[in-house]
């Protein structure tokens, strides 16, 4: 299941969704929203994707980690709009048979995103000033 | 054809989409373009990628036919 949604996500939903009698290990991950940068204090975050292609490359994603990792189930959901402090902007939850699969997934699964989906956070800081996230190739 | 716009580039271009003639141009020239069309934006459009129908593609793909979306790409930042 892939989904961009802008509602709140609802995480224990989401493990009802990839969980089965098969699935000796279920790994959630969420993504947050800090409230400290550094010195910098964020209000709340805001996100914009690219829809078609969001959707596109994050089942190619999917596919991929099912494949290489044999998964019985990956669910991944992210927000776009306003997310406020302490609220998730993703989550990612992948079933296996056992939990090393999961782990690794998982940890590849929001890697990657992080680097090739196109959705983009803007920070709403605590002076009022916005500013978007479009972070140097390390 | 409509280039579509995102994120950073939306607001330093104040628009969403912008027309380009690409038949027979590289995405590198297009590239080159926009920062002639929009040239306080330059920074943000060397550091964007471009994609062909929701593909990744490099400055050297040159456009043979029209394809059905192009999107100019900054670093991402979700999660």
């Amino acid at each position: 299941m892939i989904e961009i949604t802008r509602k709140k996500i609802d995480t224990a939903g989401l493990l009802e969704r990839v969980h089965s009698s098969q699935s000796g290990a279920v790994v959630l991950f969420l993504g947050n929203t800090r409230e400290f940068t550094g010195e910098k204090q964020t209000t709340w975050l805001s996100y914009e994707c690219y829809e078609s292609m969001a959707i596109s490359k994050l089942n190619e994603l999917r596919d991929h980690a099912v494949s290489n990792w044999n998964l019985l189930e990956v669910a991944i959901v992210h927000r776009i709009g306003r997310v406020d402090l302490g609220e998730a902007s993703v989550a990612i939850a992948v079933a296996s048979e056992h939990r090393a699969a999961a782990f690794d997934a998982g940890r590849w699964l929001i890697d990657t995103l992080k680097e090739q989906v196109p959705i983009w956070k803007k920070e709403v800081w605590s002076d009022g000033s916005t500013e978007w996230v479009h972070p140097d190739p390390t | 054809m409509k280039v579509l716009l995102f994120a950073g580039l939306k607001d330093s271009m104040e628009r969403e989409s912008i027309d380009v003639d690409v038949l027979n141009q590289s995405v590198g020239q297009i590239k080159q373009f926009l920062i002639e069309q929009y040239p306080s934006s330059t920074g943000l459009i060397e550091r964007s990628h471009v994609a062909v129908d929701q593909n990744y593609v490099g400055n050297d793909f040159r456009f043979e036919m029209e394809p059905k979306e192009i999107a100019i790409i900054l670093p991402v930042s979700g999660g």
